[in-house]
């Protein structure tokens, strides 16, 4: 939960509520580095000095140079929401519509003349959304968005209005493609993660990753794909969660962080008096049969990885030669090989006249290039090649039930398809998190109440004498719904397993099953 | 002691309403009480009724609006009266219907003039 005031809380609950917000978009994209950030102590007050984001973190969407475009909204829609039951990547979303009898958001093609006439169309653009209540006669308002613009804007010419949407930081990472494959070794989610965003170009106070607990034997992102499900599967093995925080910040929290402050006391006791809807989600969501498979690899010593069956003929001068492997390749040795004159091997060795002039290694492939330094075409009779191939060293495959939920509701199985599962250990807990929180139908719960707009993924609140999180919130702010919110809420049970050299023998981590 | 749009004293209607005009959602609750939700302030909005108007009165009104509407700009408005008065305010303009009910040479006419706070 961001931290508000107590008299802004006050406000929420108030029955005349008078809502604000600050929507503001850096139209032109213009970069400024040479803003400086308020320290107190430092910077003066009335100075020029810019205050950051709520947690102190001076991101990089704060250097924007952005027009306060609040005086326009007609209304405002965001949403965010955890990927339950399993977790991984989640984007966010915002939408927001605009007066525009003044023609600031008509574009160039639709004859607009405006300041941001040319601007409007592009996409990319950041955006910030911020809300919160009007009290002593000061707008106060928290942070709520931070993104992109993502598409061209809808227009409506004769309706004089306009609406823009755009996506986080997230919904920005899922779609970049990888220019280099990279491969990990025995490393934690978050170290995976953490050098896969500085690829990105997200420098450290972007981010805030809990420290992983699954292991992950080896893990490769191969050029040409995008790193959106990468990070969601890596994220999904964990049970965690990776998205972006209404301040900007991106999140990693693993299994178990609704277990600690602030997430383990109850943020908000939720009244009757303040909620407008309640409502159940139906049946779709039960799951009281489990399966987790796996095919996890991991790193091999030095072995033999490739054996040349035939000759391969090499005329005078360069020859290309191509070599696949059926794994990912942590390291490849140069080959080791024999030629000679005649292909049946039963002519001269001309080994010597035969150079490697380059080896360029790929993930699963090497491209030998050899010098036939002779005038005569020579064979290669024989070739081997060492390397350390990462390899599938299990085949999981775990299913578990809930055999009081089948009985009563029949089957409702899910399936988790996940190699960085690197044991069956954790397969199991896993399957049994899942049981655990799904194979009831009255641990879900949807309602919409007055906003308070102070609550984050994973808060925990009182509601009807019942502790719930939450995994998802839309928020409506317009003059015809008013400023409410829908959560998603889930009655989550987090148990912490046994981990050999995280958890303390007589601890009270429970031993997966 | 006057009625003064865009700078320039307009002659006094012969009735006048001011409303207050609010953005609010009203929302009952599971709990049965109603609250509400406030977007922005309280605008006001002044109709003013002009009847059997001569043509000059008229003139002054309308060429104010007709720079209002090719403009695009709200423009000032006061009233200054002993017991009814209107700090300068910034306004949009409606003049929407003028209408002669006295014929004759000189069309004294009717018109409401509508004034809504920007």
């Amino acid at each position: 939960m961001q931290t508000v005031l107590a008299a802004f809380t006050a406000e929420e609950r108030d029955t005349d509520r008078k809502i604000v917000q600050s929507t503001q978009i850096a139209w032109k994209k213009s970069y400024k580095n040479t803003i400086v950030f308020f320290t107190i102590g430092v910077s003066t007050i009335g100075g020029t000095d810019l205050i950051p984001s709520t947690d102190g973190s001076p991101s990089q969407w704060n250097y924007y140079q952005y027009d306060d475009d609040s005086s326009y909204v007609t209304g405002l829609a965001y949403e965010r929401e955890l990927q339950e039951p399993t977790g991984g990547l989640s984007a966010g979303m915002a939408e927001a519509h605009f007066n525009n009898t003044s023609g600031r958001y008509t574009p160039r093609t639709f004859g607009g003349s405006s300041a941001i006439f040319t601007a409007v169309e592009k996409p990319g653009r950041p955006f910030v959304v911020n809300a919160g209540f009007n009290y002593a006669g000061i707008d106060n308002s928290i942070p709520q968005f931070v993104g992109l613009t993502d598409r061209p804007p809808k227009i409506d010419m004769r309706g004089r209005t306009t609406t823009i949407q755009g996506t986080d930081f997230v919904g920005f990472l899922q779609n970049q493609y990888v220019d280099n494959t990279a491969m990990f070794t025995g490393q934690r989610t978050d170290q995976i993660i953490a050098s896969t965003l500085a690829t990105l170009g997200f420098s450290t106070a972007q981010y805030d990753l809990d420290t992983g607990i699954n292991i992950v034997p080896f893990a490769e992102i191969t050029a040409g794909n995008k790193f959106g499900p990468f990070i969601h599967k890596l994220v999904q093995a964990e049970n965690g969660n990776f998205y972006q925080d209404e301040t900007g910040k991106l999140r990693f929290q693993n299994r178990q962080a609704w277990n600690n402050a602030p997430y383990n006391t109850v943020q908000r006791i939720i009244s009757t008096g303040q909620v407008i809807q309640q409502s159940n989600p139906n049946y779709d969501h039960l799951i009281n049969v489990v399966e987790v498979v796996s095919k996890p690899r991991a790193k091999q010593a030095n072995q033999l990885v490739f054996s040349l069956s035939g000759t391969k003929e090499m005329p005078p001068g360069n020859t290309e030669m191509f070599i696949q492997f059926d794994d990912p390749m942590l390291s490849i040795d140069a080959p080791v090989y024999v030629a000679n004159s005649l292909a049946d091997g039963t002519g001269t060795v001309t080994t010597s006249s035969l150079l490697l002039k380059y080896q360029d290694k790929f993930a699963r492939t090497t491209k030998l290039t050899f010098n036939n330094t002779s005038s005569a075409t020579m064979f290669i009779t024989a070739m081997t090649m060492y390397g350390r191939p990462a390899k599938v060293t299990a085949d999981i495959y775990t299913r578990q039930q809930d055999d009081s939920s089948v009985t009563a509701y029949a089957e409702h199985p899910y399936k988790i398809d996940n190699e960085y599962i690197g044991s069956k250990d954790w397969a199991n807990s896993y399957a049994q998190m899942i049981l655990g929180d799904y194979s009831e139908p009255n641990k879900l719960q949807n309602i919409t109440i007055r906003a308070i707009p102070e609550l984050q993924f994973g808060d925990m609140i009182s509601w009807q004498g019942r502790y719930w999180r939450i995994y998802g919130i839309k928020t409506k702010l317009d003059d015809s719904t008013g400023y409410v919110q829908e959560l998603k809420l889930v009655q989550k049970t987090i148990v912490d397993y046994f981990r050999i050299g995280f958890s303390t023998i007589g601890g009270t981590d429970k031993i997966a099953p | 002691m006057s009625f003064v749009l865009s700078g320039t004293t307009i002659k006094a209607p012969q009735s006048i309403s001011e409303t207050n005009n609010t953005q609010v959602s009203q929302i009952r609750t599971l709990g049965g009480n109603i609250t509400r939700d406030y977007f922005g302030s309280n605008k006001r909005q002044w109709i003013m009724q002009y009847k059997t108007i001569n043509s000059a009165d008229f003139t002054t009104i309308n060429t104010i609006y007709q720079t209002y509407l090719s403009t695009g700009t709200t423009v000032s408005w006061a009233i200054s009266e002993t017991n009814y008065t209107v700090s300068s305010t910034l306004v949009h303009i409606d003049l929407a219907q003028r209408s002669f009910s006295t014929l004759g040479t000189d069309y004294l006419s009717e018109f409401t003039l509508t004034l809504t706070e920007a």
